[in-house]
């Protein structure tokens, strides 16, 4: 039996919202699964090549998240909180997982602080594929980290982004543990205080 | 681990950051301690935004390909059917209600429409047989309702936005099945929604209906199922009915008959 869903076109699909199409995937509809793809493939992408550093591994993470969406919907729960946010979320902790298995097999080469400075997020690198709301939200998130002390930003960073722990970002940096510790903590309280309304949004 | 010294790592727990005996004291504390567990929350919640703020770049296209090419290798079934049936369970109550009331009321319909029509003149006698006809439908409906082996499933429509709302009911015992839908959205001219069952990749038809008022009902012949279906879907097809669903499903739901004692 094959089946075609004779109402499928970009158009019709372009217009639902994501937790409509992920609620279509539970009947295994391609047409949703190719609209959130084109929707949020370059995202996972780009998450994922920040936090894996390498574009193999980088593509092997999009597809199998990607495939766990299609074959588990269920897994996202659309109460708590936004589709994208959830994505990305899961999208980093996979390939945190994969570079701390990475680093137990062989020796991880984590970048330097430099480095880690080159490619800092920018507001003109906006993707037109992006959602005027993903594009909203971006800049706002964009402008919370912008106001906080750099030194406190690039600690999150290491933390967030390349799944390092305090003890391992103290020993890149060269800072004492206290200080890292302090940093992570007055850095997100600020995040946290500039990002409430997005937060609200998150826990509607 | 006490609040306070939970408030110092939370932070770093959310990041991914913090130690993993740190992790382990936070855990437990937060288990216990509801403030905490906002407290975390709202940090994880916040750690979970950072991501949205990295530039976008597009994926690259030999990777469309190969994703959407495992997808399309995946089977129908396979994972659809145990995800539902959770939900099933728990919407049964209230569906077996909204369909007692929606034949109860439905047979009051026609019991009054009937009164109305007898002693009418004899151009009203083909009227007359056809509601008849219908209140006969009901009284078979409200068998199937009232039999002591009487089992439903709610069918669920395929869009989040739809109000429209079903269920299937049947028994073995007087051989009779009966698909409901309330709330469908209007059709297009030269369309009809057409109910199925399905058998691993067969289906096999169950009527057509052209909506009033957005209600739907399907008398089936279980007699001419050989054995219980796995799902029942129903389709958009053109009018009269296709011979294979041509269209995605609207409305669906998972059968699971219950083993009678």
């Amino acid at each position: 039996m094959k089946m075609r869903d004779v109402s499928a076109s970009e158009g019709v699909y372009g217009g639902l919202d994501d937790e409509e199409l992920m609620q279509r995937l539970f009947y295994q509809d391609q047409q949703a699964f190719r609209t959130l793809y084109n929707r949020y493939g370059g995202l996972v992408y780009s998450t994922s090549l920040r936090v894996v550093r390498d574009a193999h591994i980088a593509e092997d993470m999009v597809q199998e998240i990607f495939l766990r969406i299609w074959r588990k919907p269920e897994s996202y729960v659309a109460q708590r909180g936004r589709f994208a946010t959830w994505l990305t979320s899961v999208t980093r902790n996979r390939c945190v997982d994969e570079i701390r298995s990475r680093k137990r097999r062989f020796r991880y080469e984590a970048p330097s602080p430099e480095e880690q400075e080159r490619d800092p997020p920018g507001p003109e690198e906006d993707n037109p594929a992006l959602t005027a709301e993903l594009s909203d939200q971006r800049r706002l998130i964009l402008a919370a980290l912008a106001d906080i002390p750099a030194e406190q930003r690039q600690i999150i960073e290491l933390a967030y982004f390349r799944g390092l722990t305090q003890q391992e970002i103290s020993d890149l940096l060269g800072q004492p543990l206290g200080t890292v510790k302090t940093r992570i903590r007055l850095g997100m309280q600020k995040l946290r205080t500039a990002l409430t309304p997005e937060l609200r949004w998150e826990a509607r | 681990m006490d609040c306070q010294e939970v408030a110092e790592i939370l932070d770093a727990y959310a990041l991914g950051a913090a130690e993993r005996s740190e992790g382990r004291g936070l855990e437990e504390h937060v288990g216990d301690c509801l403030r905490c567990w906002e407290e975390l929350n709202k940090a994880q919640r916040t750690a979970a935004l950072l991501a949205l703020s990295l530039p976008v770049a597009d994926a690259p296209d030999h990777l469309r390909e190969r994703i959407m090419r495992k997808v399309a290798s995946q089977g129908w079934w396979g994972r659809t059917i145990p995800v539902l049936l959770p939900r099933l369970r728990l919407a049964r109550p209230m569906v077996a209600s909204f369909a007692g009331v929606a034949v109860l009321g439905f047979a009051a319909f026609m019991q009054t429409e009937m009164s109305n029509l007898r002693g009418d003149n004899s151009a009203l006698e083909l009227k007359v047989a056809r509601v008849d006809s219908d209140l006969e439908q009901a009284r078979q409906v409200e068998a199937v309702l009232l039999a002591g082996d009487s089992q439903q499933v709610p069918i669920n429509p395929a869009s989040t936005t739809s109000g429209a709302t079903g269920a299937y009911h049947w028994s073995a015992a007087t051989g009779i099945g009966v698909i409901f839908l309330t709330n469908m959205p209007p059709l297009t001219w030269g369309s009809s929604y057409q109910a199925w069952f399905t058998f691993g990749d067969a289906a096999i038809s169950a009527g057509t209906c052209f909506t009033v008022g957005g209600f739907c009902r399907f008398e089936v012949d279980l007699s001419v199922m050989s054995a219980p279906p796995d799902a029942v879907g129903i389709s958009v097809e053109p009018l009269g009915g296709s011979g294979e669903p041509t269209g995605g499903w609207v409305m669906f739901a998972a059968v699971q008959e219950r083993q009678q004692p």
